[in-house]
C-alpha cells in the first residue's frame, strides 16, 4: 500500500451514486438529434451545447426542424394532421425525443410524458415571453428541462439528467443565474467633461483608472471598477472600460467567474484577458461638445 | 433476434457507462476537487462520448477519450474563470455556496494534491495515479513532454511532506 498510485487512489472516496446508463443514453440521443437539427439549420441560430442541450423551435409549434429538414418526408406539412409519411414520421407533429414545444402562446408537453413538477418562470421573462422548468418522466426515465420562449415564440431549452447531489430547484437556480448573468446592467457613462462616472443607481465600491486591459489598444483611456447596482441588490459587478476617440465602451465580467476574487485579482484577470468580458454599453461624446 | 445497429451501439455504450462511469467520476473529482463540478464534467464527457461512440469504440479508446475530455474541459474551464478557486476578498460575493459534502472523504494527500498548481496536479494524477506514460500525459494535457516532466517533478516536490515516507524516499531515486 506504499505505492504512490495506491496512496492517491485511497486518498478520496468513491463519490455519489450516479444516474443509470439508460439516462445517459437518452441524453446522448437527444443531443444527437439536436445536433442534426443544428447541422441542417446551418447559420440560422440553432445550436446544440454538449452536456446541457439547447435547441430552438419556431413559433406556433412548427418546429424549425420541420422547416429546415426539408428532405424529411414528414416535414412537408401544410396539413400536419393528415401526414401519410413513413413509420418514423413524428406523431402529432412531435419530433423524435421532443418533449415540450411552444404552441398558441403557451408550452405544451408531449402526450405520454408525465409532468412530475414545474417551476414557473425561472428566467423571470415578461409576457408574452415565458419560461418554465419541468421534471419530466417518460418511459420510466426522468429528466430536468427548462423551456424558454421569447416574445416571438422562439423556444430554447436546457436539459439534464437528474443529478444525484443537486436538487431540481438548485439546478434551476444555477441555470437561471447563468442566464441572467448574460444580461448585465448599464453601469458607467460618459460625463459632459469626458470623464467616466457611474450611472444613476450605481455605486462604485472600488475603482482604478489607467489600468492595463487586454482588450484595450494603445492610447485608450481605461478604467475598472467593482460596482453595485440598486436594481440588482446583493450582487457586485466587475466592469472595465475603454475610451477611444470619444467612444466609451463598458464591459462586464460574468459575476460567476469572479466569485471570491479581490479587486486586485479582478484587475489581473482583465489584464491577462483570460476570461470573457461582455460589451454592455457603448456611447460617444456628442461631436458638438468637442469644439 | 438481432439488434438494430443503433440499438447495438447504444447497448455497448450503456455497458461502458455502467461499468466505468463511477471511475470516470473519480477522475473528474480528482481533477476539479468538488463533486458537483465532477458530475458536470462527467456528463459533458459522456454526452460527447455518445456522439463519438462509433469512431471511438472502433478504435478501443473509450476510456482514454472520455478521460481526455474531462481533463481538457477542466483546463478550459479553469483558464476562463481563474478566480473560482479563490476564497478571499470581495464582500457580498457568494464564495461559500458550495461546502464540502458530508459523504466526502479525502485525506491530507488529496488536499495537498488540490493545493498544487493546476497543471502540476493534473500531471501527477495522470502519471502516478492513472499510470499514463509521459507521451500519453502530454497528449491528454495538450502540452509538450518536457513540460510534463517538469510539472511532474514539481508536483511531486509539492506532495513530499504528506507522502508516505517510503514513497518520498522513492522519489529521491
Amino acid at each position: 500500500m506504499n505505492d504512490l498510485h495506491d496512496q492517491i487512489d485511497a486518498s478520496f472516496g468513491v463519490g455519489p451514486t450516479l444516474p443509470d446508463a439508460a439516462q445517459r443514453v437518452a441524453l446522448g440521443r437527444r443531443t444527437q438529434r439536436r445536433r442534426r437539427v443544428a447541422a441542417a439549420a446551418g447559420g440560422l441560430g440553432v445550436a446544440a451545447v454538449l452536456g446541457v442541450t439547447f435547441a430552438l423551435t419556431g413559433p406556433g409549434g412548427s418546429t424549425r426542424a420541420d422547416d429546415l429538414v426539408a428532405t424529411s418526408p414528414a416535414s412537408a406539412s401544410a396539413s400536419p394532421s393528415t401526414s401519410s409519411s413513413p413509420s418514423d414520421a413524428p406523431a402529432g407533429g412531435w419530433e423524435d425525443g421532443e418533449q415540450v414545444r411552444y404552441r398558441d402562446g403557451d408550452l405544451e408537453v408531449r402526450p405520454g410524458v408525465t409532468v412530475v413538477r414545474t417551476i414557473e418562470n425561472p428566467y423571470a421573462r415578461t409576457a408574452p415571453a415565458l419560461s418554465r422548468a419541468y421534471v419530466l418522466e417518460e418511459d420510466g426515465q426522468r429528466s430536468w428541462l427548462i423551456a424558454d420562449a421569447d416574445d416571438t415564440g422562439d423556444l430554447g431549452y436546457q436539459a439534464s439528467v437528474p443529478m444525484p447531489h443537486r436538487t431540481f430547484a438548485e439546478w434551476v437556480d444555477q441555470q437561471a443565474e447563468g442566464e441572467n448573468a448574460s444580461r448585465f446592467p448599464a453601469t458607467m457613462r460618459l460625463a459632459d467633461d469626458g470623464s467616466v462616472v457611474p450611472r444613476t443607481g450605481v455605486t462604485v465600491v472600488q475603482r482604478a483608472d489607467g489600468v492595463d486591459l487586454a482588450l484595450a489598444e494603445t492610447g485608450d483611456t481605461t478604467g475598472a471598477a467593482i460596482v453595485t447596482v440598486a436594481s440588482k441588490p446583493g450582487r457586485d459587478y466587475f466592469v472595465v472600460w475603454t475610451l477611444r476617440d470619444g467612444t466609451l465602451e463598458v464591459f462586464t465580467a460574468p459575476p460567476g467567474d469572479l466569485v471570491g476574487a479581490t479587486f486586485e485579482q479582478c484587475l489581473n484577470y482583465a489584464r491577462d484577458g483570460v476570461g470573457p468580458f461582455h460589451l454592455t454599453t457603448s456611447e460617444s461624446l456628442p461631436t458638438a461638445g468637442v469644439a | 433476434m438481432s439488434l438494430s445497429r443503433r440499438a447495438a451501439r447504444e447497448a455497448d455504450y450503456a455497458e461502458f457507462v455502467a461499468d466505468r462511469q463511477q471511475h470516470l467520476l473519480r477522475i473528474a473529482y480528482a481533477v476539479c476537487g468538488d463533486w458537483h463540478g465532477a458530475e458536470d464534467l462527467l456528463q459533458t464527457s459522456l454526452v460527447k462520448l455518445y456522439l463519438a461512440w462509433h469512431r471511438v469504440h472502433r478504435d478501443g479508446r473509450e476510456e482514454a477519450y472520455t478521460r481526455q475530455i474531462i481533463v481538457r474541459t477542466h483546463i478550459s474551464d479553469t483558464r476562463r474563470p481563474v478566480f473560482k478557486r479563490e476564497r478571499a476578498g470581495l464582500e457580498g460575493w457568494d464564495a461559500a455556496a458550495r461546502g464540502d459534502l458530508a459523504y466526502e472523504e479525502r485525506s491530507a494527500l488529496f488536499d495537498a494534491l488540490q493545493q498544487l498548481p493546476e497543471m502540476q496536479r493534473k500531471t501527477v494524477l495522470l502519471r502516478y495515479w492513472l499510470g499514463l506514460s509521459i507521451a500519453e500525459a502530454a497528449a491528454d494535457l495538450g502540452i509538450g513532454e518536457g513540460t510534463v516532466k517538469s510539472h511532474a517533478s514539481r508536483g511531486l516536490d509539492g506532495l513530499r511532506t504528506v507522502l508516505d515516507p517510503v514513497d518520498a524516499a522513492a522519489l529521491e531515486r
